[in-house]
């Protein structure tokens, strides 16, 4: 206490001896200690061009610097003031951590016994007295701020007779922390272009040495893409040509803390690349077939969607039909054209042209196809029939046709197999596929109706067996399940005369039976 | 007195009544069968129905005129055996046969069957029991 009272003391003794010419003074410096997180520097705390006849015992000195953006959480003592050489009973520091200031004092100890200063030497030269640990605790794009050591009570060091010693003006730090921004390569990147964006590491220079921040940047590109990484770099690749706004927000996970910058990039198109038409027509389709065509529009290998497409087809040298209204969007640079063969074209070889435009850069692609009247195959079969389209498989593709426009008729009936003529040629199917049901049965024959119509056709063709019979009813089992069918007339009557019989053969058993107990009676 | 002749008459009118029901089973066999002929093939059971009914007919036809003759106790035993054999084609037709014609006729077609049993019953019981003071 009577060392922290004197090192505080606002009583000023000016000196009575002889003084050396230069004034001491302190600097405030990078630290000279290496650090030991990347979010917290050390600043040190120097005395400079002492000379040893001022016979300094004490310093004491006053740290400020701004709260707003770091605070003092560690003060270390240096090596200048507890030096042998005249620290020969030893040192006493004292400090005290405020916001916004640090001040710290220290009092080489006099003779224990005669109480006075009496070491070989005294202090001179130069040397650390104190070392100041900060934490970041904000970070301002482009801030700055000094870190600024000045004298607590007037005066800095107290010399042997505890009077103050005159200082020079102090050495001063200044913190400045460093812009945040990115920056991309090439500047006016293309389409399908590998894009190069760096981002400005947050930094603080002070004096002349830079600390630097755990940093975590969360790019968000504009078009849709994230991606966070610790690394300044990255790369994107834009495929939607225009103007995006690039989003880059510096997370500092120490500090909780978040600042964003905006930029906007400017995607533009590589004339040189022309734009890749695709198309797909199959290679023969059929009279009454809905056909469909697919074109793939890409441009640097990746799909974009064209901003115009056209679809044109041609036969015989003569445009048939514009289809560039039938053209659908089906998901990025893929495009789907429905197209119903009418069940009169022509059969041959029909070619579809298609045109695209992206953003000034054409494409154009055709392809050929074979239209014929008639499957070459002899295993067609109508996998579904629904709303009216008939799903045909053949050994070649899978197509879809009206069942109208190709003349599809029921033409026999074996088991569950239907067999169908049309104008593409003979085709089966399953008898389910055709909603096939029973309507009447005359003798041996069955009506049907299904969705290709009524037919006639032999029980036996439908795999008819009775399975039980009541009276002039029998119930059929068929593949298209089971039936009711009343029997012949004939039937009707030896139903009624068999029935009848019965009634009557148990009258004629009670009258002989009553007969035979009145003949016994009497 | 009562005489043997009106137990007679009336075993052999069960007896007929008997034969005319084996007619018309037979009937409605063959009318079935031919019925549904042209959907599946019955020619086994044709001729089995046919065999069948043309022994059970003409075995209790003479069954029944034996008796009435006198040869009461012949005529009865026949009577009962073509009952059996009436029976054995029901429970065929009814129970066995695929699909089963008769199946639908339970339980009142047993009545068919009980009048020519009941002739051989009668024509077998003892005479004196029959005769009346």
């Amino acid at each position: 206490m009577l060392f922290a009272s004197l090192l505080f003391s606002t009583v000023v003794v000016f000196p009575v001896h002889a003084q050396p010419t230069t004034q001491p003074w302190l600097e405030v410096v990078p630290s000279p200690i290496t650090e030991t997180a990347p979010e917290s520097f050390d600043v040190g705390v120097y005395i400079r061009g002492l000379d040893a006849e001022w016979k300094l015992i004490g310093v004491q000195f006053l740290l400020t610097y701004d709260p707003t953006f770091i605070e003092a959480t560690e003060v270390t003592i240096g090596t200048f003031m507890g030096n042998t050489s005249w620290a020969i009973h030893g040192t006493y520091s004292v400090w005290r951590i405020e916001e916004g200031q640090v001040v710290y004092g220290e009092l080489i100890l006099p003779n224990e016994t005669s109480g006075e200063w009496d070491p070989p030497e005294f202090p001179s030269g130069e040397g650390l007295i104190a070392v100041v640990t900060f934490k970041p605790i904000s970070y301002e794009s482009g801030a700055s701020f000094d870190i600024s050591a000045e004298a607590l009570l007037g005066q800095c060091f107290l010399d042997a007779n505890t009077d103050y010693i005159p200082f020079a003006d102090p050495q001063n730090t200044t913190v400045t922390y460093g812009l945040l921004d990115f920056t991309y390569q090439p500047p006016t990147p293309f389409a399908g272009e590998i894009v190069a964006f760096e981002a400005t590491e947050p930094s603080a220079l002070i004096g002349n040495e830079t600390i630097s921040f755990n940093t975590v940047y969360m790019w968000n590109f504009g078009d849709g893409a994230q991606e966070n990484t610790t690394d300044p770099t990255v790369s994107h690749i834009y495929s939607k040509v225009g103007t995006h706004n690039v989003t880059l927000t510096y997370y500092f996970p120490d500090m909780s803390l978040t600042i964003t910058t905006t930029d906007t990039i400017t995607i533009g198109i590589d004339m040189q690349i022309a734009l890749g038409v695709t198309v797909d027509v199959g290679s023969i389709h059929f009279r009454g077939e809905f056909a469909e065509f697919n074109v793939l529009t890409t441009h640097i290998g990746k799909a974009v969607n064209a901003t115009q497409i056209n679809a044109v087809l041609y036969y015989g040298g003569t445009e048939l039909s514009d289809l560039s209204i039938s053209v659908q969007l089906v998901g990025t640079g893929l495009y789907r054209i429905p197209y119903s063969i009418p069940a009169d074209a022509q059969a041959g070889t029909y070619t579809l042209l298609v045109e695209a435009n992206y953003y000034g850069i054409a494409g154009t692609t055709l392809k050929t196809f074979l239209v014929s009247p008639t499957l070459t195959t002899t295993v067609a079969k109508i996998l579904t029939i629904e709303n009216g389209v008939a799903t045909i498989s053949t050994d070649i593709q899978v197509m879809k046709a009206n069942i109208t426009a190709i003349n599809a008729r029921l033409a026999t009936i074996n088991g569950d197999i239907a067999t169908i003529n049309s104008t593409l040629g003979t085709m089966t199917t399953s008898l389910s596929n055709l909603n096939a049901t029973i309507t009447s049965i005359n003798g041996n024959t069955a009506t049907i109706n299904s969705t290709l119509g009524t037919m006639t056709t032999s029980l036996s063709n439908l795999n008819a067996t009775i399975t039980s019979i009541n009276g002039n009813t029998a119930t059929i089992s068929t593949t298209l399940g089971n039936v009711q069918t009343k029997l012949s007339d004939t039937q009707t009557t030896a139903t009624q005369t068999l029935y009848v019989t019965s009634i009557l053969s148990a009258i004629a058993v009670i009258l002989a039976v009553i007969i035979l107990l009145i003949l016994r009676k009497k | 007195m009562f005489k043997s002749t009106n137990k007679n008459i009336i075993s052999a009118i069960l007896g007929f009544l008997g034969a005319a029901n084996s007619l018309v089973i037979g009937f409605y066999l063959l009318s079935t069968i031919l019925s549904i002929s042209q959907i599946q093939s019955m020619t086994f059971q044709s001729a089995i129905a046919s065999i069948a009914i043309g022994v059970a007919f003409a075995s209790l036809t003479y069954g029944s005129f034996e008796i009435l003759k006198g040869n009461t106790k012949k005529g009865a035993r026949i009577n009962m055996a073509g009952g059996i054999f009436s029976i054995l084609i029901y429970i065929y037709y009814s129970e066995f046969s695929q699909p089963s014609f008769l199946g639908w006729l339970n339980p009142i077609g047993i009545t068919l069957l009980i009048p020519p049993l009941l002739s051989g019953t009668i024509g077998l019981l003892k005479e004196t029991k029959l005769e009346l003071p």
